[in-house]
């Protein structure tokens, strides 16, 4: 059977497709509802087993990359080709006088969503790990948190640290091994302006 | 979903309060007094040899935020303060703060001390803080620290800017989370910055990066 | 259970367990561009990358909203049958076959989801939401009702098999083999319902003008 083209319906169709349904607040509610359920298909793989919560983010500023998990570039299928852009420079940078050599700091975007919480502390190895030195900021849209913080080039780690008590590490971002303490933290480098 | 990077605007003062930030490191207020005093022997052990007790009182921080035993802290510091003292040599002269920091990461986890010399050697007039957080998280993710040092040194010495040393290990992590095995990944990617680097010198001091 | 007894059951909307895969697309090639989520995601959500799953969440639960917004006609219901398919399909997430396609499958999760709480309101309720509206007035003729009023009216009115087929056939652009998967019933069906569909929307809609 031909199913014709039919102008009355394909705008009705646009009409009723045209409804933008995107509903952050059931996103969050459903993550939270699958959060405390059994996996009991879960076949062990090398992530982790922490306890699946809340989404998080954290996004760079343009001079700093993240080396993290960043679902886009993982599903991509890595350029076989080579790691550097075609006309690279083959001279090295000139070199700083290593006394003033530190780059100056780069601004980084901690981002979280957190319905829930009252208070998300940024905690890591660039704040000494207080607990309220770093306390992002409600975004606009309820349930968001922010905070921007000069880091130094070069590895850096953290956590979220969500109404004083809960350690959340950054789902988005690679994790690091503690072998001092056990509670793993989230891994970034910041790469030098 | 924004994967959108952020672009710098004015960051002078987001400077300044870093610089500020690393002066005034404090143990947490909610350490006892038992921990304090420990602690604060390993940071008069540090201050006698000159280490930063910045990253001491940061360690002991972070042990209080997970909420770690007294002795674990205390073990943890001490662990530290021994890491950063090798690091501090093998990155003389003069390391900074930083680079310091950084090399006590790489002992961390298995990278042999002797390389953070080499890296030094590569790179004597620029931080290497970078490097060697690359290296660190290249270890990290399971290759071999030997193998992974010696790539990293490599292209050092052949040349390579901080942007090609962190692309290869961006690209490293993502060909291993596609399913390559690690050293294959780190080989193949190293080739390619290898490619676009100047020839090496004809007397190397170091080790050719393919295998013998 | 048989797998016709399992396939009718199924039609009929009632929960059986293992069914969710027995079923195969008749054409695993989409013939329209997909808007289907890279299958990388599904795959690693089921080997229990939460934040893949919380990708799966968010890339899909627009368009399931919408879906059964229509089908249900409120936001609450729309809102927990969408609730209820994501847990459904959290769970049962071991059961997806890796050389499927997640869309479909996830669609006939939310199909019967829908199924599920139109029954259950319907037992609850004396008075019938859709299909079979008292004469009174819904259309009548009202110069001020924009056009989004009208359709939605109109598509209230549908019965729920037309309705359903005409949904996922126009505004989630799936095609007639992956509907198929989604409902149960046949391709030829499918077709005639979403004919029955639009010629009854055609009418009623030029009725507006």
């Amino acid at each position: 059977m031909h199913e014709e083209h039919d102008e009355l319906i394909e705008r009705t169709a646009e009409a009723l497709r045209d409804r933008r349904m995107a509903n952050p607040r059931l996103v969050s509610r459903i993550l939270t509802a699958v959060e405390h359920r059994p996996r009991r298909w879960w076949r062990a793989m090398t992530w982790p087993s922490a306890p699946f919560s809340l989404t998080a983010t954290a996004a760079l500023a343009a001079a700093g990359l993240l080396l993290g998990f960043m679902t886009r570039q993982a599903t991509e299928a890595p350029s076989r080709g080579l790691a550097t852009q075609p006309g690279a420079q083959a001279i090295p940078l000139l070199p700083a006088a290593r006394g003033s050599a530190e780059p100056a700091p780069v601004p980084v975007q901690f981002t979280l969503r957190a319905v829930r919480a009252s208070q998300v502390a940024l905690v890591g190895d660039f704040n000494g790990w207080s607990p309220t030195s770093t306390l992002l900021e409600p975004g606009q849209e309820p349930g968001t948190w922010s905070v921007t913080v000069p880091l130094s080039a070069g590895r850096h780690v953290y956590a979220f640290l969500v109404d004083g008590r809960t350690w959340m590490t950054d789902p988005r971002a690679q994790k690091a091994r503690d072998l001092d303490f056990g509670r793993e933290n989230s891994v970034l480098i910041v790469q030098a302006p | 979903m924004n994967f959108r990077p952020l672009y710098l605007i004015g960051f002078a003062s987001l400077a300044a309060a870093l610089a500020a930030g690393a002066q005034t490191a404090r143990l947490d207020a909610s350490a006892d007094v038992g921990l304090r005093r420990a602690v604060e022997r390993e940071l008069v052990a540090a201050r006698t040899i000159g280490l930063p007790e910045g990253l001491l009182i940061a360690k002991a921080n972070e042990g209080i935020a997970k909420r770690a035993t007294p002795k674990r802290i205390t073990d943890a510091v001490a662990a530290l303060g021994k890491r950063l003292q090798v690091a501090r040599t093998q990155l003389a002269p003069n390391p900074s703060e930083d680079e310091i920091a950084a090399g006590a990461d790489a002992l961390y986890v298995g990278v042999p001390a002797p390389i953070l010399k080499k890296m030094r050697a590569a790179w004597p007039d620029r931080s290497l803080a970078l490097p060697l957080g690359v290296l660190t998280e290249l270890v990290a993710k399971g290759l071999p620290a030997t193998r992974a040092a010696q790539v990293v040194t490599d292209l050092m010495a052949r040349g390579a800017s901080n942007v090609q040393l962190y692309t290869l290990a961006q690209s490293v992590q993502g060909d291993v989370a596609a399913g390559w095995a690690p050293e294959a990944a780190l080989d193949l990617r190293a080739r390619g910055v290898m490619s676009l680097l100047p020839p090496a010198p004809a007397a190397s001091a170091f080790t050719n990066p393919r295998r013998p | 259970m048989s797998r016709q007894s399992r396939r009718a059951a199924a039609v009929a909307g009632e929960e059986v367990p293992g069914v969710l895969w027995a079923i195969q697309p008749v054409d695993p090639a989409p013939v329209r561009p997909s808007t289907d989520i890279d299958p990388a995601i599904p795959l690693r959500a089921r080997g229990g990358d939460a934040q893949a799953f919380a990708e799966l969440v968010e890339f899909f639960h627009g368009r399931c909203l919408r879906y059964a917004r229509y089908m249900l006609g409120n936001e609450e219901d729309a809102e927990d049958a969408v609730q209820d398919t994501f847990v459904r399909v959290y769970d049962h997430l071991g059961q997806f076959r890796p050389d499927a396609r997640f869309e479909p499958w996830l669609f006939r999760i939310l199909a019967n989801r829908c199924r599920t709480v139109r029954e259950r309101r319907r037992r609850r309720e004396s008075l019938v939401i859709t299909g079979e509206l008292p004469a009174v007035a819904i259309d009548a003729p009202d110069n001020t009702r924009d056009m989004m009023e009208a359709v939605e009216a109109a598509l209230k009115r549908l019965p729920t098999e037309q309705r359903e087929a005409f949904l996922l056939r126009h505004v989630e652009d799936l095609s007639y083999e992956d509907m198929s998967v989604i409902t149960g019933v046949r391709l030829s069906a499918l077709r005639m319902r979403v004919k029955r569909a639009c010629d009854t929307l055609r009418i009623r809609l030029e009725q507006e003008r």
